[in-house]
């Protein structure tokens, strides 16, 4: 069992970058160091009673006006840990009636919600630093990532957390959550969001199998689903330049060279099927798909394209049970912006979520040591100050008596 | 009562003004009172008083007058004070809190004001500058004219060299076989071996010359107020490249005070004390401290 010893201080650094300016140190020191090495030069008749003592080396190392070094030394320390932002850890008390309200809900949906949780006292709105309901409406933010920024937050360990309920887009990491947080959601009023499905296109005649697969995943897809024959392929490429393609997904089943008007469609991030017979000189990077039928698929530009390595015109391709099934699954798995849209979104149901363990919350509070130590440091510039210039002061006698050459 | 401050002492070029004025202000309120009687230079006349020697009467002005006027003159002092001031390097030493002055343009004034004070008691000085380029001698006289010839002598010294060896100060003995009373201002800075100064005080003390000695200081000699690294540099000789002034202020002060009190003891066995200035008291004082040592002049 792994020992985990205490910090000597509760203390952490908000800019710990700030720490490095402590190699400044060293500037008092070759200061003193340098101004130590020159001695004072003054004429003195009673020399008779001084003795030259024996010049030791570490001599040179001595240093003089500790007190002097002393409070500089201390001043660049103050200062480093000034702009360093000391944080001193101390308990907070995890709350149960804290209630955090994601932005985009109505005012008049939250005094509802309230009015049936009349337990919950403090509430604030959902953000990385969150702040009372009765501030301005902040915009919304990324729930994902606030939601896992709160997450290590020891004073919203036992929140209630109120959703609208939509979809919420999600982050690149796992959504980290308090296993301790209570989900509260509110009905989206708004229309639900039409979901996105792939449009596809035929340029040229496609396989005779084509139209009725398409029925078919047509009756099982629902209406999202387009299906559209098209017959200027140079239209389509100009089309999707502006970004306006009619098509995201393209069939092409004419043999030879692909036209240029294609290629364009690839390279902008369009998803092109074609059978073998399909030649592109430039494209010969392909990899082989595990899944049936046999194809092989390569990405080119921003697109990919994907081909298959047998006939599909002959009857062992086209004659196999849920030929429609198999194919959108294939193809869905080749167009990433596809699955990327598909894929990130969330709801409350079901929360990709990763508990965050108690071991990991910070229970830090920010201690305004700020103005203490710019406190602490003016007083110490001060006393530094007068120091030295009472020493000037009583330097100028002794640089009177120098010796002043002609 | 401070007459002139360090500064003015310093900057002022007329010594024979500035001694008369230091000099007057200690005077003040001072009775006026010359000794008067046999003498050659006349000075008044007074009234016949029961006493007085009737060869002292004025007879051509009784019978004019009728009445009987004694003549006096001012008695013609036989003290003859030879000031001898040592001009060597180490007098250039300058005040650490006053830079502008100096140990020397110190004493000049000291020398200078004891002499106006000497010339208002009419009696007789003489100056003897010394340093081991030669010497400067000022023969003895009286007077306001001798005074001003001596404060001149005394601008023109220059410090520099050192005490003068034995064979220079041969040189100077015959200056002392009339008989004088010796003031020696100097800050008897001399290597232990030498002990020319001492010698010097010491033949004259043998020769019934009572030497009266001064000596002019730096208080930073007395104190060492120094910190940090010096490089010292001796006006007679001998630099100290590099010393912490901390680490040796106790030993510095110790041989120092040892030094001054061997030093005091050699003078008092003499019978004439001596009197340490230092270049920051004002001269007024030292002169009266100088005075009520040896009660024998002023």
């Amino acid at each position: 069992m792994p020992l985990s010893i205490p910090p000597l201080l509760p203390l952490q650094w908000l800019q710990p970058t700030w720490l490095w300016l402590l190699f400044a140190l060293a500037i008092p020191l070759l200061i003193h160091l340098i101004r130590r090495s020159r001695p004072r030069e003054i004429t003195f008749a009673a020399a008779q009673w001084l003795l030259p003592r024996q010049q030791r080396h570490w001599n040179r190392f001595v240093l003089r006006d500790r007190l002097l070094l002393l409070l500089r030394l201390l001043l660049v320390t103050l200062l480093a840990l000034l702009l360093a932002q000391p944080l001193l850890k101390s308990d907070t008390e995890a709350q149960e009636n804290v209630l955090l309200v994601d932005p985009r809900i109505q005012a008049a949906e939250l005094d509802d919600f309230l009015q049936r949780h009349p337990e919950l006292q403090q509430v604030f709105w959902l953000q990385s630093a969150p702040r009372e309901v009765s501030a301005p409406r902040p915009e919304p933010q990324d729930n994902w990532r606030v939601l896992s920024r709160l997450s290590t937050n020891g004073t919203f360990r036992r929140a209630h957390i109120l959703l609208l309920d939509t979809e919420n887009p999600s982050g690149h990491q796992s959504l980290r959550v308090s296993p301790d947080w209570q989900w509260h959601r509110i009905e989206d009023t708004a229309a639900p969001a039409v979901p996105d499905l792939p449009r596809i296109a035929v340029a040229g005649d496609g396989p005779a199998w084509l139209q009725p697969v398409m029925e078919q995943l047509r009756e099982q897809l629902g209406t999202g689903f387009s299906f559209t024959p098209l017959t200027d392929i140079n239209e389509l490429a100009a089309h999707s330049t502006a970004n306006t393609a009619q098509a995201d997904w393209l069939i092409y089943d004419t043999a030879g060279p692909l036209p240029a008007a294609l290629q364009t469609f690839v390279q902008q991030g369009g998803l092109l099927i074609t059978g073998q017979g399909v030649q592109w000189d430039e494209v010969n990077k392909f990899t082989a798909l595990d899944s049936q039928p046999a194809a092989e698929a390569a990405s080119v530009g921003r697109g990919s394209w994907l081909r298959y390595t047998q006939d599909w015109h002959s009857a062992p391709f086209y004659q196999r049970a849920a030929l429609p099934e198999l194919l959108w699954q294939q193809w869905s798995l080749q167009d990433w912006h596809f699955q990327f849209h598909s894929r990130s979104h969330w709801s409350i149901d079901s929360r990709p979520e990763t508990p965050v363990p108690d071991s990991q919350v910070v229970r830090l509070r920010k201690i305004p040591l700020d103005r203490w130590l710019m406190l602490l440091i003016a007083l110490l510039l001060l006393v530094e100050r007068s120091i030295a210039l009472s020493r000037r002061e009583a330097g100028m006698v002794h640089t009177a008596g120098e010796k002043r050459h002609a | 009562m401070q007459l002139i401050d360090p500064l003015t002492l310093a900057a002022t070029r007329d010594l024979a003004w500035l001694s008369r004025h230091i000099a007057e202000g200690m005077l003040l309120g001072m009775q006026h009172s010359q000794r008067r009687g046999a003498g050659i230079e006349f000075q008044q006349y007074r009234s016949y008083e029961p006493g007085d020697s009737i060869r002292n009467i004025d007879w051509k002005l009784f019978a004019r007058s009728d009445r009987y006027y004694v003549r006096e003159a001012d008695q013609e002092s036989q003290m003859h004070v030879c000031v001898v001031l040592d001009a060597s390097a180490s007098m250039q030493q300058p005040s650490f809190t006053c830079p502008e002055l100096n140990k020397l343009q110190y004493a000049k004034c000291w020398v200078a004001t004891l002499c106006w004070l000497l010339y208002r008691q009419g009696d007789r000085f003489s100056l003897l500058v010394l340093n081991d380029a030669g010497h400067r001698y000022v023969p003895a006289g009286q007077g306001e004219s001798h005074h001003r010839r001596t404060a001149l002598e005394l601008e023109r010294t220059q410090a520099r060299g050192h005490w003068p060896d034995a064979s220079q100060l041969s040189a100077v003995w015959q200056y002392f076989e009339q008989p004088c009373q010796t003031v020696l201002v100097s800050d008897f800075f001399e290597a232990p071996q030498d002990g020319g100064m001492s010698g010097f005080a010491a033949r004259l003390h043998a020769a019934d010359r009572p030497c009266l000695p001064l000596q002019i200081l730096v208080e930073a000699e007395q104190t060492f107020p120094f910190d940090g690294e010096l490089k010292i540099v001796d006006p007679e000789g001998g630099d100290i490249p590099e010393l912490g002034a901390h680490q040796q202020r106790d030993d510095y002060l110790r041989a120092f005070n040892a030094a001054q009190r061997a030093l005091v003891a050699r003078f008092a066995a003499r019978a004439c004390p001596l009197t340490v200035a230092t270049v920051e008291t004002p001269v007024e004082q030292t002169l009266r401290a100088f005075i009520a040592a040896h009660g024998r002049i002023g």
